[in-house]
Parts: structure tokens; C-alpha cells; sequence
């Protein structure tokens, strides 16, 4: 058969025709799509757990951003432009974070709220580079905001070296000699893990005889817990989440193996108590300060029961809150500012064209302000609007330091008794 | 020495757990040598099924051994109505089709029924009650509790009675018969009047009712269950299954054992971070030495 025959000339056609039938739908769904951004409206990106076992944590942040973005879309908007939340789930999955915060960008998000986890934030950032500003209320790793590398990147949620200092404290009051850490090898346990190890081995006399890091989900920690017999460790800390340690503590237990736990927020959790059941009786953590007491708190969880009626607010809350409302104080200054300067150069724009003008041209439509999202935000004002002042929010003031972290926000030090957390006060030595 | 007692008993209950889901896949791939991935989720289904009965029957009053056995048997009638429609819909269709084409489709079912109970479930971990903590007849075990709790003999005893049971089936009973025959050639099974879908099928049923005891069995040792567990289980058993010899049910036992040994004593000698590496170490090591597994049997390939 030759080139020419014609069964292939048609079926060479065909498919060119196939191609140009696929690009062309390519282009009108790339239309529709941008089509579909609703004019006068400010397209908000959040990022975090909205499905899978960490859900609750990602839950709580989006239920405070949307009470925030809610709030603010009452008393009008952003510089009269409503918000719209464009949310992406992780699943707190570090993987699944970097594809999330692509899709963000691709979706014309300039800002992010999020995101759940420390490692998947760690992930995102590297996806946003320099092309977002992101400000999580939960990612508690020391080195999100230390190590340098994300200038745009902020958090309401106090560090984890907060809590490492509370948990050292505690070992120091209690005067335990030998201690057991162990983590889930995650980003957050393994960090929170290291850092009391560090802590740990500068008191003189005390000595860590177990880190290690344990597979999370096993079916059973038993060597594990045997090896914490032997080594005849008083304390055992714990770096990760609430479901491994409740594993952990009831197979401890049921062993006979009772050294007290030592959790970090990631144990404050009432899905922690209803899961290790009696074998909670006593742990330690340390948890987030109870931001519900003040009037704008209680209005904001009547606010949101009226729209979830069985929801809880879970942890986060007042941390995605508070976050969204510093960002709202900001981008209102900034944006006035971006929107001032962009109609001033319009009206110059159209001062110099009515100059040239001839007798014979229809006159020139009116110079209109443009709106907040149609404005270059500058992230460098944004960000030194966020270090320099301090916004009252419903979590209290919020103001961040240089590296990105919250001023002024700590952890309380719980102890679980008749399955309750029942926070520890603190005595001199103790406070921070 | 005691710190080794420990860790042996600490070995041979983590393999009897591997066990309890290991007998079951490979006894599906023994007889139609298909890898039902699947066979993980078939057993998270066992253990919400154990953990929705067993907390229907407690409320009805029922304790002890009496509560034990009826949990199980739920789960397992349970999973077993699951395994079939499974089969129906995800194998049978491709009874035909290459061998891969089977694989997918089993994937593709475990991935279904994870998320499955993810959405109609809960995406939570949820508290499973230890039925087996107070079980009158095994208070003996109290004074050694640090060694052996009595769900670590319910597992261990429940993993030796269903090697017993599952020997005896396959050796002495007509059913058994027919399933060694369709493993070894499907036609000639069928030429000698051998029904090869209801053979099948009630080699999918045995298999479910095998993971939804184990289900409710690890769901009392570990104390926690939720959609996920299926994965990380279902990897480790048929790790151990291949260890063993896939096929071989005695092989899966041992597998399951020697994964548990290993991952104990790395864990207790060396670190907990080493535990995979060590264990994986050594599949590779048994399965270059010897590639059809411990007790595998070399299959000569039909031509």
C-alpha cells in the first residue's frame, strides 16, 4: 500500500479533523472558565483536610474562615467586592497538598488560607514559591516560618517550640531522670520529637534512653512498649497525632506498662479521651489557649451553629478566624492604596487622550475606580502592613513578626482527669 | 531474658495477626490464582461489621464468649455476602481476560470499598471494644499480663484452628476436592463435572469469612479501626503470604511469623525506624534463595 492510497489520506484527515474538534473544545472550556469568575467578586484560596482522618483539624479551619469571610461579606466586602472561598482539599498529604496548591494558583488565587498540616504546608510552599501569600492556622513546625525560605508565609497558630518548652517544664517539675520519646515519622511528630530530645539532653542528669520513630496505623507497638519497660523510662513523650498515641496508651496499659504520656496539641483533641478510653486517665498535653470566652467569640460560634447546626468548632476555629480577618485589615489598606494609585494613572491616561482629541470623536466614558481584584496587591506592603500593625480580631489582636509568626499567642498545659482535658496551672517556674 | 520472652511473644502475636489475613489471600490465589487485593478491604469491612454487632449485642446484654462468637459470626456472614458480590461483579467478568485484567479490576475494587466506607461511614478512627479482655475461662492470664493478654490467645489459638480447619477442608471434604482440582486445570475440572463458578464462589466466601474474623480478631488487639486499616494490613499479609509461598497455607502462617519476629526484635534490639527495612531485607534475601517462597511449590508453566 502507498502514502497515497486513499483510506489513509481519509483517515489522516479524520484525525487532523479529531485534533482540531479536541483543541477547540479545549479552548471553549477555557473560556467558560474564565467566564465563570463572577464579576465583583474577591477569589479567596484555602488549602487543608477537608477529607480523610485528619479531616476534623482541616474542618474547624475552613468552619472559622468561612464565619471570617462571611462576617466581612455582611459589612460589605473587601473595598466593596464580596469574597469567594475557592477551597482545595490534602488530606493533609504532602503530595496531595502540592497538587492542591497548583490548582490554586492555576485558579487565579493570590491568597491562601492554609495550610492543615505542617507537612503538607511544607509541601504547598514549595508549589507557591513567591506567587502567594499564605497564612495557616494550624501548621505548628518551627521550621515553616525559621527556615527563611517562604518571605510570604504567616500563622495565628503559636510554634511547636512553645510547646517543647511547656513539656520540658513539666519534665523538670516532675523530676524525671529517664525519658522515652517517640514519634510517627510525619513532619510535625518527628519535629515536635527532636526538638524535646534537644531540650532534654542539655539538663544535666537526665538521659534519653528510647527516640525512635514507629510506623503509624501498625497493629501492634508491643515491642515497643517492652523496650520502654526495659529501658525502665519514667516519661514517655509522644510527637504525633491522636490516633497512634491512643493505640500506644491502650496497649501500654493493657500490658501494664503505666508511664505517664506526655502529648502535644495533637493529643488535644476529644477524639483522643473517646478513643483511648481509661487509658487516657492522666496524659499530659499541651493545647491551645480557649479563645471562646470573649462577646465576638460567643457571637461567632452563634454565628456558625446558625449555619451547621451539629457542627462543632472544632480547634482551629479562632486560629482561621483570626487569620482571615488580620488578612481582610491588610488587603483593605493595601488595596485602597493599589486602587488609589491604578485610578490616578487612569485619569492622567485619560487627561492626556482628551488633550489629543479632535472635535470629531465621541466623548470618553468616564474614568471608573477599578475594583480590589482587578488591582496589582503588592505582597511586599502586605506583608510589612501584617509585621507593623496590630489588628483586633475575634481571637484577640493579631500582629506577626518578622519571620511570619504570631505575637503574643501561647499553649496552656492540660492534663486528661475523668476523661476531661483539665488544664494545669501553671506555678512561676512553670509560666513562659 | 525476660526483655526476650517479651519480644518473642510481642513477634508472635504481630505474625499471628499478619496470619489471620494472610491464610486468607492465599488461599484465594492457591485455587484461582488471583491476587484480591481487594481481600484487605474485605476485612476492614469485617471489623465495622464486628464493631456495629458487637455493639448492637452488648447492649442486649450479651457478654463473654457468647458475645464473641456471635460478633464474629455477623462480621463473617457479613463479608462473606461482600467477598460473593464481589466476585460477581469485579472477577467473574473476567474470567476470560488476561491475568492483569483481574488484578486491576481487584485494585480498582479495593480502592472502591475503602472509599466506599470512607463516605458512607465515617472518615474516623473509632474505639473498638476488647471482647476478649474479660472472657471467663482465660483469668489465668492475669498475673502475666505484661506477656500474653487473652486477645493474644484468642489470636494465636484462632490462627492454629483455622489452619487445622482449612487443611481439613481442602484434604477431606468433596468441596475441597473441587477446589484442588480447579487450581490445578480449570477445563479438565470442568470436563469431570465440577461446577467452576459456585467452586469459585465458595472459595470467595471461605476467604471473606477468614479476613472478617480476622477483622474482628485485630480490631480487639488494636483497639482502633477505620477505613484505612485494610492497606497497611493487606500489604503486610501478602508480604507474608509471599514469603510463605503463595498458595500455601502452612506458608502463610510461617511467613506471617517470621515478618512478626523481625519486625519485634528490630524494633526491641536495634529501632522502631528500622522495622520495615529489616523485614524487607530479609524477603528479599529468603525470595533470592528461594524465589517460590519457604513452602512454595515450583509450578511447572504450561506451554
Amino acid at each position: 500500500m502507498t502514502c497515497s492510497s486513499p483510506r489513509r489520506i481519509v483517515s489522516a484527515f479524520a484525525s487532523v479533523l479529531a485534533l482540531l474538534a479536541f483543541s477547540a473544545f479545549f479552548l471553549i472550556n477555557q473560556g467558560s472558565l474564565a467566564l465563570a469568575k463572577e464579576e465583583g467578586k474577591f477569589r479567596l484560596g484555602f488549602g487543608g483536610a477537608l477529607l480523610g482522618n485528619l479531616a476534623s483539624y482541616g474542618l474547624s479551619n475552613r468552619y472559622g474562615l468561612e464565619y471570617a469571610v462571611i462576617d466581612q461579606n455582611k459589612k460589605g466586602g473587601l473595598l466593596g467586592s464580596q469574597i469567594e472561598i475557592v477551597a482545595q482539599d490534602d488530606s493533609c498529604n504532602p503530595a496531595q497538598a502540592a497538587a492542591a496548591a497548583t490548582k490554586l494558583l492555576s485558579s487565579g488565587v493570590k491568597f491562601v488560607m492554609g495550610h492543615t498540616c505542617s507537612g503538607a504546608t511544607r509541601s504547598a510552599l514549595s508549589a507557591y514559591g513567591n506567587n502567594a501569600l499564605v497564612i495557616s492556622s494550624s501548621a505548628t513546625d518551627n521550621n515553616l516560618t525559621d527556615s527563611g525560605q517562604h518571605p510570604y508565609f504567616f500563622r495565628t497558630t503559636p510554634r511547636d517550640d512553645i510547646q517543647t518548652k511547656i513539656q520540658i517544664a513539666l519534665i523538670r517539675k516532675k523530676n524525671y531522670k529517664k525519658i522515652a520519646i517517640l514519634h510517627d515519622k510525619g513532619d510535625y511528630g518527628q519535629a515536635l520529637a527532636e526538638s524535646i530530645r534537644q531540650l532534654a539532653q542539655a539538663d544535666p542528669g537526665r538521659e534519653v534512653v528510647v527516640f525512635e520513630g514507629i510506623n503509624s496505623g501498625q497493629v501492634s507497638f508491643d515491642a515497643i512498649i517492652s523496650k520502654i519497660k526495659e529501658t525502665q523510662a519514667e516519661v514517655l513523650v509522644w510527637g504525633g497525632y491522636y490516633n497512634d498515641a491512643a493505640k500506644l496508651v491502650t496497649q501500654a496499659r493493657r500490658k501494664n506498662v503505666n508511664v505517664p504520656l506526655i502529648g502535644p496539641d495533637g493529643l488535644y483533641d476529644p477524639r483522643f479521651i473517646v478513643l483511648a478510653a481509661d487509658a487516657a486517665e492522666g496524659t499530659y498535653c499541651t493545647g491551645q489557649v480557649d479563645h471562646s470566652q470573649s462577646a465576638l467569640a460567643m457571637e461567632a460560634i452563634k454565628d456558625h451553629r446558625s449555619r451547621y447546626y451539629t457542627q462543632d468548632i472544632g480547634t482551629y476555629f479562632f486560629y482561621a478566624a483570626g487569620a482571615a480577618q488580620s488578612l481582610f485589615a491588610a488587603l483593605e489598606t493595601v488595596g485602597q492604596k493599589a486602587i488609589d494609585q491604578t485610578l490616578a494613572e487612569r485619569k492622567a491616561a485619560a487627561e492626556k487622550a482628551a488633550k489629543e482629541k479632535t472635535p470629531n470623536q465621541p466623548p470618553a466614558a468616564p474614568v471608573e475606580p477599578p475594583r480590589i481584584e482587578e488591582v496589582n496587591l503588592d505582597f511586599k506592603a502586605v506583608k510589612q502592613f501584617l509585621n507593623e500593625k496590630v489588628v483586633e480580631t475575634v481571637m484577640g489582636p493579631v500582629r506577626y513578626d518578622a519571620k511570619g509568626d504570631i505575637i503574643g499567642e501561647g499553649y496552656k498545659l492540660f492534663q486528661i482527669q475523668n476523661g476531661k482535658f483539665v488544664e494545669v496551672p501553671m506555678s512561676n517556674h512553670l509560666n513562659l | 531474658m525476660n526483655f526476650f520472652l517479651e519480644l518473642l511473644v510481642g513477634g508472635l502475636t504481630k505474625g499471628g495477626i499478619y496470619a489471620l489475613i494472610a491464610l486468607g489471600y492465599t488461599m484465594v490465589y492457591g485455587i484461582i490464582a488471583l491476587i484480591n487485593f481487594a481481600h484487605g478491604e474485605i476485612y476492614m469491612i469485617g471489623a465495622f461489621t464486628g464493631l456495629i454487632a458487637s455493639l448492637f449485642f452488648s447492649s442486649l446484654g450479651l457478654t463473654g464468649w457468647a458475645l464473641l462468637a456471635l460478633v464474629i459470626m455477623v462480621a463473617a456472614l457479613w463479608a462473606a455476602m461482600y467477598g460473593l458480590t464481589l466476585e460477581k461483579i469485579a472477577y467473574a467478568p473476567l474470567r476470560k481476560a488476561s491475568r492483569l485484567s483481574p488484578l486491576i479490576s481487584a485494585i480498582g475494587a479495593s480502592i472502591f470499598l475503602q472509599n466506599f466506607v470512607l463516605l458512607t461511614q465515617t472518615p474516623n478512627y473509632l474505639l473498638f471494644p476488647d471482647l476478649a479482655s474479660d472472657l471467663p475461662g482465660l483469668s489465668f492470664l492475669k498475673p502475666i499480663a505484661h506477656l500474653a493478654s487473652p486477645i493474644q490467645v484468642c489470636v494465636i489459638v484462632m490462627v492454629a484452628l483455622i489452619l487445622a480447619v482449612l487443611t481439613f477442608i481442602l484434604k477431606k471434604t468433596w468441596t475441597g476436592l473441587a477446589m484442588r482440582a480447579v487450581s490445578q486445570d480449570p477445563l479438565m475440572a470442568q470436563l469431570t463435572g465440577i461446577n467452576l463458578n459456585k467452586v469459585i464462589a465458595r472459595t470467595f466466601i471461605l476467604g471473606s469469612v477468614l479476613a472478617a474474623i480476622g477483622g474482628v480478631l485485630i480490631g480487639c488487639a488494636t483497639r482502633q479501626i477505620d477505613s484505612n486499616i485494610g492497606f497497611l494490613a493487606g500489604l503486610k499479609a501478602f508480604t507474608a503470604a509471599v514469603l510463605g509461598g503463595v498458595g500455601s497455607a502452612p506458608g502463610a502462617v510461617l511467613g506471617a511469623l517470621i515478618l512478626g519476629f523481625a519486625e519485634s526484635f528490630t524494633a526491641g534490639y536495634f529501632s522502631g525506624d528500622f522495622e520495615d527495612v529489616v523485614a524487607f531485607v530479609l524477603l528479599t534475601l529468603i525470595l533470592t534463595i528461594k524465589p517460590s517462597g519457604l513452602l512454595g511449590q515450583k509450578i511447572a508453566q504450561k506451554v
